[in-house]
């Protein structure tokens, strides 16, 4: 092609090149995105907001939950997250659309469960599997309301239970399967498994489905009626004066009746003793205790235990029931106790008198939620906010009394701070100034564009980087301890290098690339977050506690993972640039691409290789095999083979620039199977990763398919433009 | 080509921690969920030799047995005779006739049981022999020297004096 | 390096040997095999394919799929691949490698990698693993060595007390397939014992109480047994199972006994007034101390099942001499060769107990030392590469 005719078509081919990638890349986008729900929605009578000042009281109260202590908000977003699959839920009242956060959303369940029924909480992705129990939305993804389960056909209620006892005869029959699964040979459960026809395989998926969603409704269920043991009024029967000492006390309460326990339970044993049969209104009585004692067993657990050397919160019901079952509790004199410790002045409660401090504790503790109950049914009265922050000051101070709760007001200001939502607006921001400045970088406003990029890419690396430390000393531990942990951390550390990378070198092309690679990255994070739905805080398991090897082993291995990603993408950009032919004037430019990714994989090589052998060290001290040939060590090796391929390959000669570029590409399909892919496998020693497969890996398969493509493309027109005369 | 290894605490670890001296005509055979100690014996293997942990107290076992045969249950222990094992007295319950096991098993007639209850604490051990009548009666000396026998092995135990270190 | 046209048939080996082309080809050959072998792992399990791709034993590899199918061409076991790339590592990387100070870094990784490979063929032919579970409260001086079978027979003396037993080693009975016969010799005792039916995964049923299908085994005692499904996520709870007939000089039938690993007491024959007893076991391993456990406790995080630390605390006696250790995850105790690590915990039952997993592997601390080594060689060599490009891209900026 004549020079007049590359100068022509260059906006043209700049433009190919650009349509080329963002195909590429939205197919990554396509995948990070998901499954997009329908965004019809759902109109809610009378809603009415919480008040900042309720929020904020809800927001800090401890509770405790996936083995440690958290804030309730947090508790909320991994709630909402796991029911609604989103950390907002967008509805409308009264013709105006609101946005319910998860603090929000669980105070509705909590005070006002009736609201709450109405709210579209569970979303459900094939709906069609609801059919059969009367349920019937009109989407097959849909967002669905309590209330909406409860329809039958149109007919009246009853889908609800309907669904529920088939979620429980599911599990039944699964429980049994393997049960007779254990007594076949492998011969007959591959015949089994043979003959399964497509509707079979495809029930079993449906009904895996029923009774996930069965459970979900369940758990629902239980987080609304927690509290119901205050909603109601119980009808007790006349007894005589005599009987109960306790004059004043209300004999509708709940907690009445809880503080008569020991006389309620003699009438039975009595009754049951002389052959006498207890009066109906005091049978139902019974009965109508025990189902909201059951009830109360479940929701938040915000009680610490009685006793200070245990470490297992309780909810309300928890801290009836072991109360109740106390074997040496004083039914008799606890009364007298009672009142012998409020004499005493403030100090340490002596030994003797220590159930009497519990049964108090416990009687206030009912009190102070059925005060809350009664409080919420004005939801906007200052009675209830009082209720509530008095409760989350008791809350606080008897988790800061076992040293509890500490990283609380850090944690919910983690949140509040939304560090990674930041950071993926500035890059996002970043990037276009980079791409407005691939037209122009001279004068003031291509001077002006470039300080826009720049400070915007600092500005976005600075909140991931504080995000990422945040969250590091919240949980007290290096910043890369499970999958999630890796995103951010191979998002900053190949954006930093971009970075670096274009300081020293002064080529736009990199800021953009590191842009980009922050939007996907941050992405990632999210859509990870919100699909797998679990507290990427909690604890982690015995074998990975280590902070010495997780600072060592997992952040090398992790910035390994940065560098194979990073040669891949600026191989794919190279292949396109040459492809289009917008590069084939500029030697240096080219020779800088081509050492800039073998540089890159050079580093990639040493982190791999270091932060592999760190593994297997820690293996070997773990469970004595520093290596087994398990398939996350394989993913590591994976990467350190081909590292060493296209190193060795090119010093034999054998691998031009487009070979290595080519070579690079794969290298991420090689990152991204040892990074996910094997733990979408299920199989291994490092059984602490597992997930649930994703169609994101074969569509990034797919882009670096594609981008391989163009480049063997470019590859073969270079070699036959080069074999063409000259001066054509 | 076979080889010989040296002793260790395994070849000294017994069910229950007893060590018993079955006599040569018995033959051990696999143990089941009930039976942890199993054996076959008497003239072709005809007689069932088991015994195991139960639950329920000594007295609703032997009724139980005596049930199996058919026969009512008697009221209280003092009806039966007494050998001693592990050092504790123990009730010896003899049956004869129909034997009927349950468990969808046919009847057997002309069958016979000698069985021993040992009970300590919580804990019930039972000691069965069950076949054809003559061949249990052949073996009834057989059957108590075994129970008698009977004796607690725990090498691998840490005793007392171990010093046991700060933890 | 040279790149003369070599003059003798000597000298071409030789620059074979040392080629970049060899370490290539054999580093493309393990990319493949890890990556089949990371594959098939999902259908036939860890254990299995370490056996047919990594083990010194594999020498010509056939990845498929667990229903058989074929995905790819026969690929050389990866041990031997490993092999060639030692030697062309050592002839290349190392001998022929151009020395001088641009160079040291590499020279200095791949010594180290070289040493690294050769811990791993240590490893792979004298490492020895196994498990010893002990309650607490009690003491154990036995392992049992994993993935291996084998039968003990034991007579018992005048008292009762078992004698040393003779054992049918695990290598004899590996290889067994269902309808092998193995015959074992015992001609000191006077017979011999035919083993058959060995199936790697098995369950014992009761004839009394179990459906029969055509496909189990026969029916001895009263007991039958059944082959049951891999289980490739816990390879240890596989229980094999085997049928034996024992046999006396004359080749007479003296017993035919039914033998399962799950069974926790032997059987018995006798044989010239003898009583032997007969069992089933994954190797014992008989340690060269005693490990008592005082204390075993088993945390998990509160109001969940997620293991938060599982800790022992034990005394070491090794003729009459007491040491004691604590004993936790990603801390355990190396003594005299063997390492005992805590792989598990467990309280069902009541008392708790705890799982120890030993090792003994000579070449045990080789690969920590290597990575230093290779840590450094290749710091030296990128950084040397990274000052190189710096200072080419500021001379093409300034130029």
């Amino acid at each position: 092609m004549s020079q007049n005719h590359l100068e022509k078509t260059r906006g043209l081919r700049w433009g190919l090149v650009a349509f080329l990638l963002l195909i590429e890349f939205s197919l990554i986008g396509v995948g990070i995105k998901g499954s997009v729900t329908p965004s019809e929605v759902r109109n809610v009578d009378g809603y009415n907001p919480w008040s900042e000042k309720v929020i904020e009281a809800a927001r800090d109260i401890p509770v405790q939950d996936g083995g440690r202590i958290k804030p309730l908000s947090t508790f909320a977003r991994f709630q909402m997250l796991s029911y609604h699959g989103a950390v907002t839920m967008k509805i409308k009242s009264g013709g105006k659309k609101r946005k319910i956060t998860p603090t929000e959303w669980l105070l509705d369940c909590i005070f006002r469960p009736e609201l709450a029924n109405e709210l579209p909480i569970f979303r459900i992705d094939d709906s069609e599997v609801l059919h059969r129990y009367g349920i019937i939305p009109k989407d097959r993804r849909a967002r669905l309301s309590f209330n909406d389960l409860l329809d039958d056909y149109g007919k009246g209620p009853g889908g609800k239970d309907r669904l529920l006892k088939g979620g429980k005869e599911i599990s039944e029959k699964r429980s049994k399967e393997e049960r007779e699964r254990k007594s076949m040979t492998p011969n007959q459960i591959e015949a089994m498994e043979a003959s399964e026809k497509e509707e079979e395989k495809e029930e079993k998926r449906k009904e895996k489905l029923i009774m996930e969603f069965a459970q979900q409704v369940l758990n629902y269920e239980a987080m609304t009626k927690f509290l119901d043991f205050g909603r109601i009024e119980l009808d007790a029967p006349d007894f005589p004066d005599e009987l109960f000492k306790d004059e004043g006390r209300d004999p509708e309460k709940f907690s009445t009746w809880i503080s008569r326990w020991n006389q309620l339970r003699a009438i039975f044993i009595m009754s049951s003793q002389q052959g006498i049969a207890v009066p109906d209104e005091v049978e139902s009585l019974a009965r109508e205790i025990e189902l909201n004692l059951n009830s109360s067993r479940y929701g938040v657990r915000w009680y610490p235990p009685y006793d200070e050397d245990e470490n297992e919160w309780q909810s309300i019901g928890d801290r009836i029931i072991t109360i109740l079952e106390k074997q040496d509790f004083p039914w008799d004199t606890i009364d007298d106790e009672v009142k012998e410790l409020e004499a005493l002045n403030e100090g340490e409660v002596p030994e003797r008198l220590k159930m009497a401090g519990f049964w108090k504790e416990l009687m206030d503790d009912m009190a102070t939620m059925e005060g809350l109950v009664e409080a919420s049914e004005k939801p906007d009265s200052p009675e209830f906010l009082a209720a509530l922050e008095s409760w989350k000051d008791e809350a606080t101070a008897r988790a800061k009394v076992r040293g509890e709760g500490g990283e609380i007001e850090g944690e919910v200001k983690y949140y509040q701070r939304n560090y990674f939502m930041k950071a993926l607006v500035f890059f996002l921001i970043a990037f276009i100034f980079s791409a407005i400045g691939w037209f122009g970088k001279e004068g003031r406003f291509g001077k002006g564009i470039q300080i826009a990029m720049i400070s915007f890419f600092v500005l976005a690396l600075i909140y991931l980087a504080w995000g990422i430390l945040h969250r590091s000393l919240l949980m007290g531990r290096p910043p890369v301890g499970n999958l999630y942990d890796t995103i951010p951390f191979i998002t900053l550390g190949a954006t930093l290098v971009m970075g670096v990378a274009e300081w020293m070198t002064k080529r736009n092309l990199l800021v953009s690339l590191g842009s980009a690679i922050g939007v996907a990255g941050m992405f990632m994070a999210f859509r990870f977050e919100y699909g797998d739905a679990t507290d990427h805080m909690d604890p982690l398991v015995a074998v990975l506690k280590s902070n010495y090897w997780l600072a060592t082993h997992v952040v090398t291995v992790t910035l390994g993972y940065s560098g194979g990603l990073m040669a891949c993408f600026l191989s794919m950009v190279y292949v396109h640039l040459r492809l289009a032919g917008v590069i084939e004037d500029d030697k240096k430019f080219r020779r800088f691409m081509t050492r800039a990714v073998f540089g890159i994989v050079c580093f990639t090589l040493l982190f791999s290789l270091v932060g592999t052998v760190l593994g297997g060290i820690w293996a070997n001290d773990s469970w004595g095999r520093f290596w087994g040939w398990d398939p996350k060590e394989n993913g590591a090796l994976l990467i350190v083979l081909w590292s060493l391929i296209i190193l060795h390959a090119r010093l034999a000669g054998w691998m031009t620039d487009w070979g290595i570029h080519l070579c690079c590409i794969f290298f991420g399909s090689v990152v991204a199977f040892s990074w996910w892919h094997v733990n979408m496998l299920e199989v291994g020693l490092h059984s602490y990763g597992f997930i649930k497969g994703g169609s994101v890996i074969w569509l990034f398969y797919g882009a670096c398919g594609a981008a391989f493509v163009v480049g063997v493309i470019g590859y073969l027109i270079d070699r036959n433009s080069k074999k063409a005369p000259k001066g054509e | 080509m076979t080889e010989t290894r040296v002793l260790t605490l395994f070849d000294q670890k017994y069910p229950g921690n007893l060590r018993d001296r079955p006599p040569l005509s018995w033959r051990r055979i696999p143990p089941t969920q009930f039976r942890a100690v199993n054996f076959v014996g008497g003239p072709d293997e005809s007689v069932e030799i088991f015994a195991g942990n139960s639950n329920g107290a000594g007295l609703s076992n032997a009724n139980r047995w005596l049930g199996q045969f058919g026969l009512s249950p008697v009221p209280d222990e003092s009806t039966f005779a007494s050998i001693e094992i592990l050092g504790r007295p123990s009730l010896l319950v003899e049956a004869r006739g129909s034997y009927n096991p349950g468990m969808g098993a046919d009847p057997r007639e002309g069958f016979a049981l000698l069985g021993a209850i040992r009970e300590s604490g919580g804990d019930v051990l039972t000691f069965k022999m069950v076949g054809p009548a003559e061949a249990v009666e052949g073996m009834r000396d057989e059957f108590i020297a075994y129970c008698e026998s009977l004796e607690n092995v725990d090498l691998h135990i840490i005793k007392e004096e171990s010093e046991t270190p700060e933890s | 390096m040279s790149n003369s046209s070599p003059k003798s048939l000597g000298q071409k080996i030789w620059r074979v040997i040392s080629g970049f082309e060899i370490a290539v080809v054999c580093l493309g050959l393990l990319f493949l095999l890890t990556f089949f072998g990371t594959i098939e792992q999902k259908w036939i399990g860890l254990y299995a394919v370490i056996q047919k791709y990594f083990d010194i034993d594999s020498f010509l590899v056939f990845p498929s799929r667990g229903d058989g199918k074929f995905i790819f061409l026969p690929l050389p076991g990866a041990y031997w691949v490993m092999v060639v790339l030692s030697i062309n590592m050592f002839c290349g990387g190392l001998i022929r490698a151009r020395k001088g100070w641009k160079t040291v870094g590499v020279l200095i990784s791949h010594f180290a990698i070289l040493f690294m490979l050769v811990a791993g063929a240590v490893s792979s032919v004298s490492k020895v693993e196994g498990q010893m579970s002990v309650y607490q409260g009690e003491k154990s001086d036995f392992a049992q060595k994993y993935h291996t079978t084998t039968i003990e027979v034991a007579k018992l003396d005048e008292e009762g007390h078992r004698l040393p037993p003779k054992i049918v080693p695990s290598e004899s009975l590996r290889s067994l397939e269902r309808n092998d016969v193995l015959r074992a010799e015992f001609p000191d005792e006077g017979f011999t014992m035919d083993i058959t039916g060995m199936l790697g995964s098995s369950n014992l049923f009761m004839e009394r109480t179990a459906e029969r299908s055509n496909e189990d085994g026969p029916v001895v005692d009263g007991f039958f047994l059944r082959e049951a499904e891999y289980n490739k996520d816990n390879e240890l709870a596989n229980m094999a199972g085997c049928y034996a007939t024992v046999k006396d000089k004359e080749g007479n039938e003296i017993q035919e006994l039914i033998l399962w690993m799950g069974n926790p007491s032997p059987v018995s024959f006798v044989h010239n007034e003898q009583r032997y007893l007969v069992t089933l076991t994954m190797e014992i391993w008989p340690m060269p101390y005693e490990v008592e456990l005082h204390k075993s406790v088993g945390e998990y995080y509160p109001g969940t099942r997620k293991a938060s630390t599982f800790e022992s605390t034990i005394t070491k006696v090794a003729n009459d001499q007491r040491e004691d250790y604590k004993i936790f995850m990603n801390n355990p105790m190396r003594h005299g060769g063997f390492t005992l690590f805590q792989a598990n915990w467990s309280d069902t039952g009541g008392k708790p107990f705890s799982g120890f997993a030993i090792v003994t592997n000579p070449s045990d601390k080789w690969p920590e030392y290597s990575l230093y080594v290779a840590t450094v060689g290749l710091l030296i060599h990128f950084l040397l590469m990274l000052f190189r490009f710096a200072g080419g891209s500021s001379r093409s900026r300034k130029s």
